[in-house]
């Protein structure tokens, strides 16, 4: 009897093991069969920003599917994390929603191995809102917002938003306004938004990543967690409002506001407009992609142009400048096909925005910048 | 008196924990008989008899001193672990190897000691010792089974062939029948009387002055730690030189 | 008499209602788990177990098998690791118990028990992955079997402290070694020292955290070898079910489901493997 269980045992054990030996085998060198002829897989690692993950993950595939001896691996631990990761040199490249700051740019800059830094794809921030029984789109302006985030707009009928909103039957309802509770690139791209909007009404001690909201106090403030967070709390909650990834969004099925830009047109969060945003704030970009792009990234929000969607923002990949032989030409090929390949329509996944032409092309100097360090 | 006693101790002082157990310890065990070393509980018999297949040192903060004679080696300065391969021993609660089966149990020691070279002369070793246990005919169709199915008085049986598959010249009992049912205490003083029969000498620690006196040649009465007499048990039996000697022969202490 | 008899009844039907209540997560978890992971497998088939996730823009989900393998392969690794670190450690403090030595190690065993694992991951980032520049599946493993060791240390030093006296008397009276003592030592107790094992083992198999920072979570691949990144299911899950799309988020439940079925199969299949050894 006990031999019996010792035997199904070391059966159990040695299938188990000739499996694992025998997918090992076979994906040793990637899920593609390779012929003898095809190098070693080079396999480049990138960590950062959670909100660029699943369109890098298509990226990669796609582009692995062209050239299979190149594999692209991401971790989306967070901008923060990322960029650590990259000054620690134990990534090839970073993702990260707001580029750099100045001091790890100069600190990188220093180095041998130099930084390059580019934006690969856009990403906007609507104003969801929930609000049973309204017919017709919703029209707020930045000053609006940021009173309601203040707490000093406390009801949906409010004067103000009803200034926005002639034609629309508003209710006499409290409004819940929804935040992150956690830190967030959304967050600060939000409130950057509304201190170049309204400065008067937010200033600029309220952006940042995450902070205390005025409208917490009059306890009219809710706090979710990640976008998934704040988007089923404005789905529960009557008379929310909410500001939300576009990415996000536009999984749920929840309505958003136009928003006023600096040109004074109420616009419509659209890959049209979003990109038309970016188009605008071209001519701000740093002359180099070696530069510090701080300055380029708050330029993109709140953008002059009359089709420009005011809350949007830039995606940044981060690249050394110098790469080991057996890696630069992956690299170069990766950024070369990011930004020609990577931004057409069958390859940008729903909710995320390509970057115009010109931007695109403004990252391709990249590939004359990159060089070998053997 | 034979010329040479199978044990021989001189001067034997055991200290425990810092606390006298036995003092001055002189006797001598004569070779092929059975000796009994009988006491009231607390007089250190458990520990004399571990003294000589050195399981004392087993115990933390021992100190021992004197001279411990088996077969003429002074075991006290041998190597333990050679010292108890040479002698048996038979604990007062029934503790056959839970995890082996029975003729695992009995030919363990056989196997560790290289005792037998083939599986054939172990075959025949755990036959023997099964014998002499008087467990054979009991046991000899379910030798593969553990040792939990058998009653309280067959496992210490079996722990005696266990011993005995060292094939000693020394058998060590610490009150082997204390825990065991009469009819099989029975069969174990048989058993150890066919032993004796076959040149084995045989040390058996009992509290029961009835148990010695029907099972022993020799008696060695042991109280707080000193030999307060020893002799043949016919001598001892019924002309008892000490008052202590007396008094635990007739059931006071 | 009657009052008592209540009373009896009214403290029976409470001790068995709180059973129910501290036993009732476990149950949810396994009802909810399955609820939300099996419908996926069901849905996906064989592809489930064979290929990498898809791009969220495929219509179909796609699998996990670079998840399975990864917690295989780290799983396996770190016991490897562990297991005689942990087991060696464990005889001596059992057989030494008074030694300098064994209370250092024992102290040690604590704390780590106490450390966030994240610290753990944090700590093998910086001695393996930062001075390499890469990010490797040794290190994963390294940073769990830490993660085991304490664990499988304290059970199976507990098993040997165990063994009743008399056992071991028996043994060193038929001149066995110390060696051989502590190997039947250790078979008599196979129970206890299986069940450390299984901890340590579960415990590995579950982490996240030390994981983050040494494995990376490489899915795009199968299985790119020791000194690659390499996923693991805890890893994925954690990563996919934070995001809003539906492909990734029933990967992530259905490789909990798995999760799930792997630590109710280990136990089971070793509660009837190692037989309890009766005495």
């Amino acid at each position: 009897m006990a031999n019996l269980k010792l035997v199904a045992g070391v059966l159990i054990v040695l299938v188990v093991v000739g499996a694992a030996i025998m997918i090992v085998m076979r994906g040793g060198e990637g899920e593609t069969a390779q012929s003898p002829e095809t190098p070693r897989q080079v396999v480049l690692l990138g960590s950062g920003a959670t909100f660029i993950h699943p369109q890098l993950d298509k990226w990669a595939k796609e582009f692995t599917a062209i050239y299979p001896s190149i594999r692209i691996e991401y971790n989306p631990t967070g901008s923060g994390t990322g960029q650590t990761q990259f000054m620690q040199k134990v990534v090839d490249f970073a993702g990260s929603d707001p580029p750099l700051p100045a001091s790890r740019w100069a600190e990188a800059r220093g180095r041998p191995e130099g930084v390059i830094q580019m934006p690969v794809i856009l990403g906007s921030v609507v104003i969801a809102y929930n609000i049973p029984g309204l017919e017709g789109r919703l029209k707020l302006d930045g000053e609006t917002i940021a009173l309601i985030y203040k707490g000093e707009i406390e009801y949906w009928d409010d004067p103000r938003i009803k200034a926005l909103n002639p034609d629309l039957k508003l209710p006499n309802q409290k409004i819940v306004a929804v935040h992150r509770s956690d830190s967030s690139g959304t967050t600060h791209i939000f409130t950057l938004f509304l201190h170049k909007a309204a400065p008067h009404v937010w200033p600029k001690e309220l952006v940042e990543k995450a902070i205390e909201w005025p409208v917490d106090k009059t306890g009219r403030g809710l706090g979710g967690k990640g976008n998934q967070g704040v988007v089923e709390l404005v789905r529960r909650t009557s008379y929310s409002i909410g500001y939300v990834e576009y990415a996000y969004a536009v999984l749920t099925g929840l309505p958003w506001a136009l928003v006023r830009n600096v040109e004074g047109v109420f616009i419509d969060a659209t890959p049209e407009t979003i990109m038309a945003a970016a188009e605008n704030a071209y001519p701000l970009l740093p002359p180099s992609l070696e530069d510090d792009f701080n300055k380029a990234w708050e330029a993109i929000v709140y953008a002059p142009g009359k089709n420009s969607y005011p809350i949007t923002s830039f995606s940044f990949l981060i690249f050394y400048k110098v790469y080991s032989p057996d890696k630069v030409d992956a690299i170069k090929k990766f950024i070369e096909w990011v930004n020609t390949e990577g931004q057409k329509p069958k390859n940008i996944v729903e909710g995320y925005v390509p970057i115009p032409e010109s931007i695109r092309q403004y990252n391709l100097r990249a590939l004359q910048l990159i060089k070998s360090s053997g | 008196m034979q010329a040479r006693p199978a044990v021989e101790i001189v001067n034997l002082n055991v200290k425990i924990g810092g606390k006298s157990i036995l003092k001055n310890v002189n006797l001598k065990v004569p070779e092929g008989t059975i000796t009994s070393i009988m006491g009231p509980s607390g007089s250190g018999k458990t520990t004399l008899l571990r003294v000589i297949n050195r399981l004392i040192d087993l115990i933390d903060d021992v100190e021992v001193s004197g001279v411990v004679r088996v077969f003429g080696n002074n075991v006290l300065e041998m190597d333990p672990y050679d010292v108890r391969k040479t002698m048996g021993m038979v604990f007062q609660m029934p503790n056959p190897f839970p995890h082996l089966s029975i003729y695992d149990n009995v030919s363990i020691g056989a196997k560790v000691n290289g005792v037998a070279r083939s599986k054939r002369e172990l075959d025949e070793i755990v036959r023997w010792a099964l014998i002499k246990a008087m467990l054979w005919d009991e046991v000899k169709d379910r030798l593969k089974d553990p040792p939990w199915r058998l009653s309280g008085g067959q496992q210490q049986r079996l722990c005696l062939a266990r011993a005995l598959a060292l094939k000693p010249r020394l058998l060590l009992l610490d009150e082997p029948t204390a825990n065991i049912d009469p009819v099989n205490t029975i069969k174990m003083e048989d058993s150890l009387r066919s032993l004796r029969e076959e040149g084995m000498t045989i040390v058996m620690v009992t509290h029961m002055p009835h148990q010695a006196v029907r099972l022993s040649d020799y008696i060695i009465m042991l109280y707080d730690g000193s030999v307060v007499e020893e002799g043949p048990t016919g001598e001892i039996a019924i002309n008892p030189r000490h008052e202590v000697t007396r008094r635990f022969l007739r059931g006071e202490i | 008499m009657d009052t008592r008899r209540l009373k009896d009844k009214i403290f029976t039907i409470t001790v068995i209602a709180l059973s129910i209540v501290a036993i009732a997560p476990v149950f949810h978890i396994i009802i909810y788990v399955s609820y939300r992971g099996l419908p996926v497998i069901v849905e996906s088939g064989l592809e489930f177990f064979t290929s990498i996730p898809n791009a969220v823009t495929d219509p179909k989900p796609g699998g996990i098998a670079q998840a399975i393998i990864g917690t295989l392969y780290l799983t396996a690794t770190a016991s490897i690791i562990a297991v005689p670190i942990a087991t060696l450690a464990a005889v001596f403090s059992s057989e030494f118990p008074r030694s300098r030595l064994t209370h250092v190690v024992r102290a040690a065993s604590r704390s780590l028990l106490e450390v966030a694992t994240i610290i753990v991951g944090m700590l093998v980032f910086a001695l393996l992955v930062l001075p390499t520049g890469r990010f490797t599946a040794v290190a994963g493993s390294v940073a769990l079997a830490i993660v085991m060791i304490p664990y499988v240390y304290t059970y199976v030093e507990l098993a040997m402290l165990s063994v009743p006296r008399t056992y071991v008397d028996a043994a060193y009276s038929l001149g066995m070694s110390r060696a051989l003592v502590i190997y039947h030592k250790l078979r008599i107790m196979r129970r206890g020292v299986v069940r450390g094992l299984m901890i340590g083992v579960t415990k590995a198999m579950g982490e996240t955290a030390p994981l983050l920072f040494t494995a990376f979570g490489a899915r795009n691949v199968l299985f790119g070898g020791p000194l690659e990144p390499i996923d693991a299911l805890p890893l994925m899950i954690f990563q996919f079910i934070q995001t809003g799309y539906d492909n990734w988020i029933k990967l992530a439940w259905g490789g909990a489901f798995i999760l799930l079925i792997s630590y109710l199969t280990l136990f089971i299949v070793t509660r009837v493997l190692v037989k309890e050894v009766k005495y």
